[in-house]
């Protein structure tokens, strides 16, 4: 901090705060806390093995997705290559043969 | 604490089997320390009654990632102080707090604080909580957690970031952070006294 005096000003209220805890806490849970739990796990529990379903499918379509882009990736610099490439053309040969006397 | 007599493994064990009485079991053991860290978090006006279901809702369904080697209050209290930050994420946040906001009571502990003449016991040190809890509210949801954690519980910088599964570096960059936010707050509150 770059006052120190406000620095220290915290430092004096949280100490103050701290010997200052908050009103009595309750030893005993409120009554059904656990049950209330209980229920709503049950009624959660289905809703989230479908969340926990749907987030596998769309892993799993995402990663078959990365796997297609790559092949296609790889196809067409296969295919760029090859075009790039300097290869004999069909028409080498005709065209000499036509040449000729 | 828990009680000395409450057996976590055994009743973690039950639990999992399916037992609800062991689940019974287990939050009548823990319920203080859940209480203590809800109400040190949120405020009465929050729902904290909601947040402490929230907190044994997240108990129950990660009970089979409870690793017996740690003490199983350290699990729950780390459930515990996030769902407070997921809660207090969800409330709106107080606009920018100005001295007219203060009660006198506040507003005269926050001279003292200052001019080295508070009391850590009587209405001042009482105050100084109040007016604590008034500057906490003003701060985004996680510096005022990450405040609580480390200034008023005076947890280590590392038991705060495992409290709040951070790592080391993030939780003292965002310690900085709050502090400058609360530095900026206390300086703007001492400047309007001197209008």
């Amino acid at each position: 901090m770059t006052n120190p005096n406000i620095d220290d000003a915290w430092r004096r209220l949280t100490t103050a705060a701290r010997d200052n805890p908050s009103a009595e806490v309750p030893l005993a849970p409120p009554e059904g806390l656990a049950d209330r739990v209980l229920l709503a796990v049950r009624n959660r529990s289905p809703m989230r093995r479908s969340d926990v379903t749907n987030e596998r499918i769309l892993g799993w379509s995402a990663a078959l997705a990365l796997a297609a882009s790559l092949l296609l990736a790889v196809s067409s610099w296969q295919d760029l290559s090859s075009l790039l490439s300097p290869r004999p053309s069909p028409f080498d040969g005709l065209v000499t043969w036509e040449l000729l006397p | 604490m828990t009680d000395a007599n409450f057996d976590a493994a055994r009743c973690v064990a039950q639990v999992q089997s399916g037992n609800d009485g062991a689940f019974r079991e287990l939050v009548d053991a823990t319920y203080p320390l859940v209480a203590r860290i809800v109400r040190s978090h949120l405020s009465p006006a929050q729902d904290r009654a909601a947040c402490e279901q929230e907190t044994y809702l997240r108990v129950f369904e990660r009970l089979d990632q409870y690793r017996s080697d740690a003490p199983l209050e350290h699990w729950i209290a780390r459930i515990a102080v996030n769902a407070c930050l997921d809660a207090l994420r969800k409330t709106k946040r107080r606009r920018e707090l100005r001295r007219a906001d203060l009660s006198e009571t506040e507003s005269a502990a926050l001279d003292a604080s200052l001019a080295d003449s508070s009391n850590s016991a009587g209405p001042e040190a009482a105050a100084s909580k109040e007016l604590v809890d008034h500057v906490l509210a003003g701060l985004e949801a996680e510096d005022a957690v990450l405040i609580r954690l480390h200034d008023l519980e005076e947890r280590t910088l590392n038991d705060t970031a495992t409290t709040l599964g951070w790592s080391l570096s993030w939780t003292k960059w965002k310690l900085a952070r709050a502090r400058a936010r609360v530095r900026a707050t206390l300086e703007r509150l001492l400047g309007e006294r001197k209008l």
